[in-house]
């Protein structure tokens, strides 16, 4: 959150563009990388995340305080959805399995040893695989807890479910990505693969 | 269930949430305990945390452009029009009207294959047995009895061609087989039968017009001949059309919200 994220807000209630372009700043990768991993389509991402920010200014009105952050996830998860609906023939889906050319490009970190960048980019891949194969409730509810980090109580707003929902629907998520993950346990990093106790 | 199956699979059900740090006090204490005595869900623990932990250090792309936005990308029109039809209102009103169609088609080819009030009375409860069964989607066997009431009633209802003698064969015919099983559901239907018909074709070549005594409560529908009772059209479709209605408001209402900011 930002430091001054209350005072640009209350300048976005009175319509303010530059103090909405700021919060835009800060927010624009978060909601693009939520777009992408719901949709796996880069330019359908930029449409979505694009067309949710516009959304948001037009629609601040509705925004009645609380997290803003989960208020403007909501926002693109219905853009990103109603990208896909846009675009029935283009080969997306939220079923379908995400190619290379889809994943998000993945720079080596510096003084990364070659055979662990690679295990890192297999098990990228492997998860956006495992992401792709999740029913797309339990994809946005995990997608915002491990990969955005928002609490159960920012999730329940951002998604309009109950609690107990949330809490639900990530246990079933996780349980079918782990699921997923071991299946493939060859392809895994040593941890996966292991069943030890102490991690 | 088994007891200690039972509180086992709700101590993995508390797993995420536990790794969360979105257990209560005394969950968390209780998950705790039998965390100590089971491997197994030691094991799925810590696998949950390697899969949250993985997601967490997915890598984030970086946006091809900013999102900034202009004047004119605020005052213009949305550059994406919305879906132009709730999507989940579709599926609803498809099966609404789907259910409708079936339904008329069902109960009014059902009128006109009858071909008379009698039939029209009889195949009621074998139409909406059909229906049930489908709807619960039963096996084979359990739609047999339905098949069996329907061919049987048909038969007294088509033998009874609007007489009155095939109307009173058809309280018989439907009453018989209610209390046996399946392959007795069919023999009912002709025993009686055969004599409903003989008495049947002799009062119809003796007497043509049905006489009202022998039933009553159907002889007057008897009147309405072989056609579509208006009534009974004008009735299932408007309970179709509120069908339709209710479902189709249920959908707009369910996307209304999950569209709304």
């Amino acid at each position: 959150m930002l430091s001054d994220e209350q005072a640009l807000l209350d300048r976005c209630r009175q319509g303010d563009l530059h103090a909405f372009n700021r919060l835009v700043e800060a927010y624009q990768r978060p909601v693009y990388n939520l777009c992408l991993r719901l949709l796996a389509h880069p330019q359908a991402a930029e449409d979505a995340a694009q067309n949710a920010f516009i959304s948001a200014f037009r629609s601040f009105a509705s925004f009645r305080g609380g997290s803003f952050r989960a208020w403007l996830f909501r926002i693109a998860a219905n853009a990103s959805y109603d990208e896909l609906r846009r675009r029935p023939r283009a080969p997306l889906s939220l079923d379908a399995p995400l190619g290379p050319a889809r994943t998000p490009p993945d720079l080596p970190q510096p003084g990364e040893p070659l055979d662990e960048r690679a295990q890192r980019l297999e098990l990228a891949r492997l998860l956006q695989d495992a992401l792709a194969a999740l029913p797309p409730d339990q994809r946005l509810v995990v997608l915002l807890r491990d990969v955005h980090g928002l609490s159960y109580d920012e999730i329940a707003r951002a998604a309009r479910l109950s609690l107990g929902t949330v809490k639900s629907r990530i246990s079933r998520a996780r349980s079918a990505l782990r699921r997923f993950l071991t299946d493939r346990g060859e392809l895994l990093p040593a941890r996966f693969r292991s069943t030890s106790e102490d991690q | 269930m088994i007891p200690w199956l039972d509180r086992h699979r709700r101590f993995r059900d508390q797993l995420s949430p536990y790794l969360d740090g979105e257990l209560a006090a005394r969950p968390r204490d209780a998950l705790e305990r039998h965390l100590v005595s089971c491997a197994p869900c030691r094991q799925e623990l810590a696998a949950l945390r390697a899969t949250a932990r993985a997601l967490a250090e997915l890598p984030q792309a970086e946006v091809p452009r900013s999102f900034t936005l202009t004047p004119d990308q605020v005052r213009g029109p949305a550059p994406r029009p919305f879906a132009p039809r709730p999507p989940l209102a579709a599926p609803f009103l498809a099966g609404a009207l789907a259910f409708a169609l079936a339904a008329i088609l069902v109960v009014d080819l059902g009128d006109i294959g009858g071909g008379g009030p009698a039939a029209t009375r009889q195949e009621a409860p074998a139409a909406e047995e059909r229906i049930d069964a489908y709807g619960d989607r039963a096996p084979a066997e359990e739609e047999a009895p339905a098949t069996g009431a329907d061919t049987g009633g048909g038969t007294g209802g088509t033998a009874g061609g609007g007489t009155a003698a095939g109307g009173a064969g058809g309280p018989a015919g439907a009453t018989a087989p209610a209390p046996t099983p399946a392959p007795e559901a069919l023999a009912p239907a002709p025993s009686p039968s055969p004599d409903q018909f003989g008495a049947a074709d002799e009062a119809a070549r003796a007497q043509p017009s049905p006489p009202p005594q022998a039933g009553p409560d159907v002889a007057p529908a008897a009147g309405e001949g072989d056609g579509l009772d208006p009534l009974r059209a004008a009735e299932i479709g408007l309970a179709a059309a509120l069908g339709a209605l209710v479902a189709g408001a249920a959908g707009y209402a369910a996307w209304s919200r999950r569209r709304s900011p």
